[in-house]
């Protein structure tokens, strides 16, 4: 898998689209309406590219090498990727406004702690563009798609969001040894 | 929502919190120049001068808390302190050549002969012990390297058979030779050992080309990179072996295999975990629960010792060449801590015995002289780092 697939592969994982239809589903009544949606893509990109470009000043103001940041990371996402596996999705409730695409969508739901980690690790690893065209991908998608297929009352994203929370493990342990076997 | 919200970033907080007591602990990397690494490193040579008394013996280890020195000694590490002082002669400070000597004299008193070989004995056990032999044999190597001098010549031959006489068919070394048997003992291989046979014969084989030198180095360096781990049951692999990093730094261009290129890949991953995690401790009774206690001197420099001689492996195989920045980097820091804990000139006033106190290396209120044996082998090898980087535009 290139650099860019694994970039994708960890922040739809971290961001886990099944968990947040999953979510939206239990608490709005029907489908998501397109103001919310967009602004949980808005502001969830926003947060997203803002840790992108501040990844590298963020790491030296932690005092840390990125090496022993992907332990970090690795952490966080395997943290949430059990917590997927034993938990299933998370529950918030939603607004019916506007204000419901800032929060739970935008933050915790698309820019999660797992998917901060991601776009963090990445971009000290790999450079910003990269992260970039990762987040805005896995975003854009995951706005859009939730409120195409949002309000149908259906277990499969329950399943799905576990099932991807074993991904995002498997993943974070990727991560972790790398960090470990890292010069 | 903002109740919930809160909810939502106070545990984010707890979540950050935790693990920046933990893995995500800053990292310190004391700054360190071409001059105070050198001045650190000339201290510590200088303890080691110090503490050498007249019949080349040097002073074992030395209590500050109670100033005393225990009635002990270890001939294996007589034999390393007495390599770093020719180490640090073969990197360009020849001062330490006349301590260095004595030390060599005094190992000379306790040689055993045998056949056409002679080895290091320690003369109030009796036992024959390889890393002496070894250790020795490597400290002569860096003082021809040094010198050019051949008085030595016969000696290292000798002590070279000896090597060659206590290893397996596998490759590995046995640990002691024993003089009621007039044979080696086939039972007991030794972690440490069997790198510094490698090394000392792998530079046998530069300064004696065609002498056969590098047949018994190739199957060490074999054995180390696919066996060693596994058949001596260390955790964690690679076990990490500074001996072996200096003996594929010594081999880089016979050229070595794809096998050794691996372990030598691995061997400087753990070196670079290593030093970070080190940079992660601070002492403390906040930072050590979670991080452990600072590393001694004697175990920080041998990561140290590992990273240089990674370094210059990766300046010569280009199969390794893209860890070459990096190995600096953490080399550089290790030196660094190394430097910043080291007792300076100024301090030592204040301590019992300050002639013993300025340039070691103390933990508990001890220092033994393997701290700053590894101690100035690992900053002295750290200079060439430096100064290739001050080198660079």
């Amino acid at each position: 898998m290139s650099g860019l697939g694994i970039t994708i592969l960890l922040i739809f994982a971290s961001i886990n689209p099944p968990a947040v239809l999953a979510t939206v589903n239990r608490a709005e009544k029907g489908r998501l309406q397109l103001v919310p949606a967009a602004v949980a893509l808005l502001a969830g990109a926003a947060l997203l590219l803002a840790a992108t470009f501040a990844a590298e000043a963020f790491l030296d103001a932690l005092q840390l090498e990125p090496e022993t940041f992907r332990i970090s990371a690795g952490i966080v996402m395997a943290v949430t990727g059990v917590a997927f596996m034993l938990f299933g999705p998370f529950s918030y409730l939603m607004e019916q406004d506007w204000k419901s695409g800032l929060f739970p969508l935008a933050f915790p739901l698309l820019a999660s702690p797992a998917a901060f980690a991601a776009v963090l690790t990445r971009s000290a690893d790999k450079g910003e563009p990269q992260v970039v065209l990762a987040s805005l991908i896995v975003v854009a998608a995951v706005a859009v798609g939730v409120a195409l297929v949002s309000g149908r009352n259906s277990p499969i994203p329950g399943v799905l969001a576990r099932l991807i929370g074993a991904v995002l493990v498997f993943r974070a342990v990727g991560l972790i040894i790398d960090g470990i076997r890292s010069v | 929502m903002i109740v919930a919200g809160g909810a939502t970033l106070a545990v984010c907080a707890v979540g950050l919190a935790l693990l920046r007591l933990t893995v995500a602990a800053p990292q310190h990397c004391p700054e360190i120049t071409p001059e105070s690494l050198e001045t650190s490193a000339a201290a510590s040579a200088e303890w080691i001068e110090i503490a050498q008394y007249p019949d080349g013996r040097y002073v074992y280890e030395y209590n500050a808390d109670t100033d005393s020195f225990p009635d002990d000694y270890n001939v294996v590490r007589h034999a390393g302190v007495t390599m770093s002082l020719y180490q640090a002669a073969a990197l360009g400070d020849l001062a330490r050549i006349p301590a260095a000597d004595l030390g060599t004299a005094w190992m000379q008193a306790n040689l055993i002969e045998h056949d056409d070989w002679v080895a290091l004995r320690n003369p109030n056990t009796g036992r024959v012990k390889l890393g002496a032999s070894s250790l020795m044999l490597a400290g002569l190597t860096q003082r021809r390297l040094a010198t050019g001098d051949p008085h030595y010549d016969d000696l290292m031959k000798q002590l070279a058979r000896f090597l060659v006489v206590m290893q397996l068919p596998d490759g590995a070394m046995l640990n002691f030779w024993d003089p009621g048997t007039g044979k080696p003992d086939p039972s007991v291989r030794s972690r440490y050992a069997t790198g510094e046979a490698l090394w000392a014969l792998a530079q046998m084989h530069r300064h004696f080309p065609g002498e056969g030198w590098d047949e018994p180095s190739w199957r060490i360096a074999d054995y180390l990179a696919l066996h060693r781990d596994e058949v001596e049951e260390l955790d964690f692999p690679p076990w990490p072996d500074q001996w072996a990093a200096y003996s594929l730094s010594e081999m880089a261009d016979w050229p070595l295999k794809e096998h050794h290129i691996e372990y030598a890949r691995a061997l400087a991953e753990r070196f670079g975990f290593l030093i970070r995690v080190e940079s992660q401790r601070t002492g403390g009774f906040i930072n050590e629960p979670f991080h452990g206690r600072l590393t001694r001197a004697a175990g920080l420099g041998t990561w140290v010792e590992g990273l240089t001689s990674m370094w210059r492996l990766a300046r010569t195989d280009e199969r390794l060449a893209d860890l070459e920045p990096q190995l600096a980097e953490r080399a550089i820091c290790g030196a660094g801590i190394l430097a910043s804990r080291q007792i300076t000139f100024r301090e030592s006033a204040a301590w019992p015995n300050p002639d013993l106190a300025a340039g070691a290396w103390f933990r508990d209120g001890i220092t033994r002289m393997d701290d700053q044996q590894h101690a100035l082998s690992g900053l002295a090898l750290t200079e060439a780092i430096l100064a290739r980087q001050e080198d660079t535009p």
